[in-house]
């Protein structure tokens, strides 16, 4: 390893400490590398004799008192492993708190995964453009039979990327309302903010490592506690939502996505406008002494769902950051 | 050798070598690697986790032969923990060399 990838090695997996911090402990490192190549080691031998970078990782994070358990086990088994295991206990704690979840929990929770699966079926359809495209453009560059070839690849490609962010922005979304629910606390986030922070695979890791550091903590004790710990969670929000609005691979996304969010919108809004009619219509029967329950619950509850969702969708393509 | 010892001592040798006088971040690791051949890289961590202790003072002393260095002090919390540490381990080092010593004689009535 150079010493440059060594630096951006601690950079990257450091990112939990503060800045000042974690140029500090390079700066060390990077002067104790060049004190030893001043005494004649190269380079690669110098930082060979840090060890395993793993756990010096484990042991700087101790430093700081930051939970190092999850961090071990970098091998891709492992970390399937201690997925797998997050997951079955996020859908045990689903099924013990459906029990103890009022119903207004669990219509919001449904609801929200109701909303959440639209939105990613409206994001296939730019998945499915770029499919298509690569497809066309490849046939023709490369003739007939190779490039439907190249073709096909190319668009199995994009949809296992495609399947594969569905299923992590799921399993995301999920432990996070779960987490929420449980907590009772509703801290104005809402469903958009969990897509958002889900745009960042390592965000998602991050997310299964925070549920299993909330476990902890809750054996110890109470809502303080897990107020401090939510804080270096919020730092990161605001650094994912940043990070979702500088990095260039997500904005053609958006752009994207603002452009279907408009398509959508119109129909939408012109449900909202009928529903609307349909009320007054309903007032009106209601003054001649004709009222219909029935009928008034399922007009007033589809303009309240077809707000959210209008809500939602603006909220998500147009305001991006907070 | 075996490194659990290495890494159960390594703060004790740590807090000796900045009690003998106020050292920065290479000049320690070298010290220490002269006791015990420790992982330079795991010192790093060790010092700053002193540090954020409050048993280390740091201070930036400029030095001719590149950047200004970091040196690490000890503390009166330092010094305080340090002597527990040597008691702590005096202790320790006496019970494990009695056991030893008690298996060593058991040892030798067994073969006869």
């Amino acid at each position: 390893m150079t010493k440059q990838q060594f630096i951006d090695e601690l950079n990257r997996r450091l990112q939990i400490i503060s800045e000042k911090e974690r140029k500090d402990i390079i700066d060390e490192y990077c002067n104790h590398i060049d004190m030893r190549m001043a005494e004649g080691k190269s380079e690669e031998e110098a930082i060979e004799d840090f060890g395993d970078i793993d756990e010096l990782i484990s042991d700087i994070l101790d430093a700081y008192k930051i939970n190092t358990k999850s961090m071990q086990d970098e091998t891709f088994e492992g970390k399937m492993n201690r997925f797998l295991d997050d997951l079955f206990e996020g859908l045990k704690k689903i099924v013990s708190h459906f029990t103890s979840l009022d119903m207004d929990g669990v219509v919001h929770l449904l609801f929200e995964l109701f909303i959440t699966l639209i939105i990613l079926a409206v994001l296939r359809w730019p998945f499915e453009l770029i499919a298509d495209l690569g497809d066309s453009l490849l046939d023709s560059v490369f003739g007939f039979g190779i490039g439907s070839f190249f073709g096909g690849l190319w668009h199995a490609v994009v949809m296992i990327i495609f399947i594969v962010l569905c299923i992590v922005v799921i399993i995301n979304i999920f432990a996070k309302r779960v987490s929420h629910y449980r907590h009772r606390e509703h801290d104005g986030k809402t469903v958009i903010d969990d897509l958002k922070e889900s745009f960042s695979f390592e965000q998602a890791k991050e997310n299964i490592h925070n549920m299993s550091n909330e476990k902890e903590a809750e054996a110890g004790a109470a809502h303080e506690k897990m107020y401090h710990e939510r804080q270096p969670y919020d730092d990161k929000d605001d650094r994912t939502t940043y990070r979702y609005r500088d990095s260039s691979a997500n904005s053609a996304v958006s752009i994207l996505i603002k452009i279907f969010a408009v398509l959508c919108m119109i129909p939408l809004i012109g449900i909202m406008v009928g529903l609307s009619i349909l009320l007054a219509i309903m007032v009106v029967c209601s003054v001649q002494g004709f009222t219909m329950v029935g009928a008034y619950l399922i007009v007033i509850g589809l303009m309240i769902g077809d707000g959210a969702v209008i809500d939602l969708i603006s909220s998500f393509a147009f305001k991006g950051g907070k | 050798m075996n490194t659990q010892f290495k890494k159960g001592v390594l703060e004790l040798i740590v807090l000796l070598s900045v009690n003998k006088k106020d050292m920065y971040g290479y000049e320690l690791v070298s010290e220490v690697s002269k006791v015990v051949d420790v992982n330079e890289g795991t010192i790093y961590p060790l010092l700053k986790r002193l540090t954020n202790e409050k048993y280390f003072e740091t201070y930036l002393e400029e030095s001719k032969e590149g950047p200004p260095r970091k040196y690490y002090h000890l503390t009166i919390l330092g010094r305080r923990y340090q002597k527990e540490l040597l008691r702590e381990w005096s202790t320790f080092c006496k019970q494990v060399n009695e056991f030893i010593k008690e298996s060593e004689e058991y040892d030798e009535a067994a073969v006869y």
